[in-house]
């Protein structure tokens, strides 16, 4: 990639990353440094003559995978086990409304469950590319951004009830 | 205790169509029936309000500066891999030198009487152990500088 083409992808680009990035990990000097190497690594496998098919993906995978190195190191990364999951019970359409504020509860979701939200419904990569991403499974995909909605809309609803119960 | 979940068959539809904002009647219609898929559609909803706030607050870095970065690694790797040839080479002249030496000090030098032209060959076997001994050294010197070299390299 030479360096026009380069500037061009990195100002459509560097926004969205950042803010998948940022987040993900709820740090804006961790997001600056993760988005910021993720370029770095972009350019250096363009200097090694290797080209990608879709640029932008594979940003977003390195961003995830340097995200991954970061939690590993600091022993906090949330391995999902597809069947152990802390599931709510069955949320009714009507109760949606309760929700009072979707930033607040979506920092509450496991780091996991917030990059497989954006991944999925911001950037709107499908679930093998997001598996890729993400070291998942394709097929565990699926599940796992089921109980990632239904976590969300859980805690949406106990944020709903909070400050009814406030008022 | 683990809980059997149900995937609703229009997930995936319902997922292309949320992100293409592309709705069929069909689907609006199950949406309204399905919890699951409602939850689904209310979600990538939220999260795309919620990334165009995060996206207007984004830095903007200066991409010249990823670049000149990129290229700086880049030399360092040449340098690194160069380093370990140069290395490699050397440690292969270490080990034919000492391994030559090794073997002529116990079987002698060669009988090579025929090739050298006369008083060659005594010559040589005169100046044999002095060689020898600066071969030693010479060989011990540059694994020396090898182990120390590689120390160096994999500290950088």
């Amino acid at each position: 990639m030479d360096e026009d083409n380069f500037t061009i992808f990195y100002k459509q680009t560097f926004p969205h990353l950042w803010a998948y990035v940022f987040r993900v990990t709820q740090d804006r000097s961790l997001a600056d440094e993760i988005a910021q190497e993720s370029f770095v690594r972009l350019l250096q496998e363009g200097t090694k003559g290797r080209e990608f098919t879709n640029q932008r993906s594979y940003v977003f995978a390195i961003a995830s995978n340097l995200m991954r190195e970061y939690w590993r190191r600091s022993m906090r990364f949330e391995e999902l086990p597809v069947e152990e999951q802390d599931v709510p019970s069955v949320i009714k359409n009507e109760d949606v409304d309760t929700r009072i504020d979707f930033a607040e509860s979506y920092k509450k979701l496991s780091d996991m469950q917030r990059a497989l939200l954006w991944l999925a419904y911001v950037e709107r990569c499908d679930h093998s590319e997001i598996a890729g991403m993400l070291n998942l499974k394709k097929n565990s995909v699926r599940v796992l951004l089921y109980r990632a909605r239904e976590k969300m809309q859980a805690l949406l609803m106990r944020g709903g009830l909070k400050g009814e119960a406030k008022a | 205790m683990k809980r059997a979940i149900q995937l609703c068959k229009y997930e995936a539809a319902v997922e292309k169509a949320a992100n293409l904002n592309q709705w069929t009647e069909k689907l609006q219609t199950h949406v309204q029936s399905c919890s699951s898929c409602a939850t689904l559609r209310e979600t990538a909803h939220e999260m795309r309000e919620l990334a165009r706030d995060s996206i207007t607050v984004a830095p903007e870095p200066d991409s010249k500066l990823l670049v000149l970065q990129a290229h700086l690694r880049e030399q360092q790797e040449q340098r690194r891999k160069q380093r370990m040839l140069v290395n490699m080479s050397m440690a292969a002249c270490a080990i034919a030198s000492s391994t030559g030496l090794m073997l002529s000090s116990i079987y002698g030098a060669p009988q090579t009487n025929a090739a050298l032209p006369n008083g060659a060959l005594e010559t040589l076997q005169n100046t044999l152990p002095s060689s020898w001994a600066f071969c030693l050294l010479l060989a011990t010197l540059a694994v020396a500088w090898i182990v120390f070299e590689s120390g160096a390299t994999e500290q950088n």
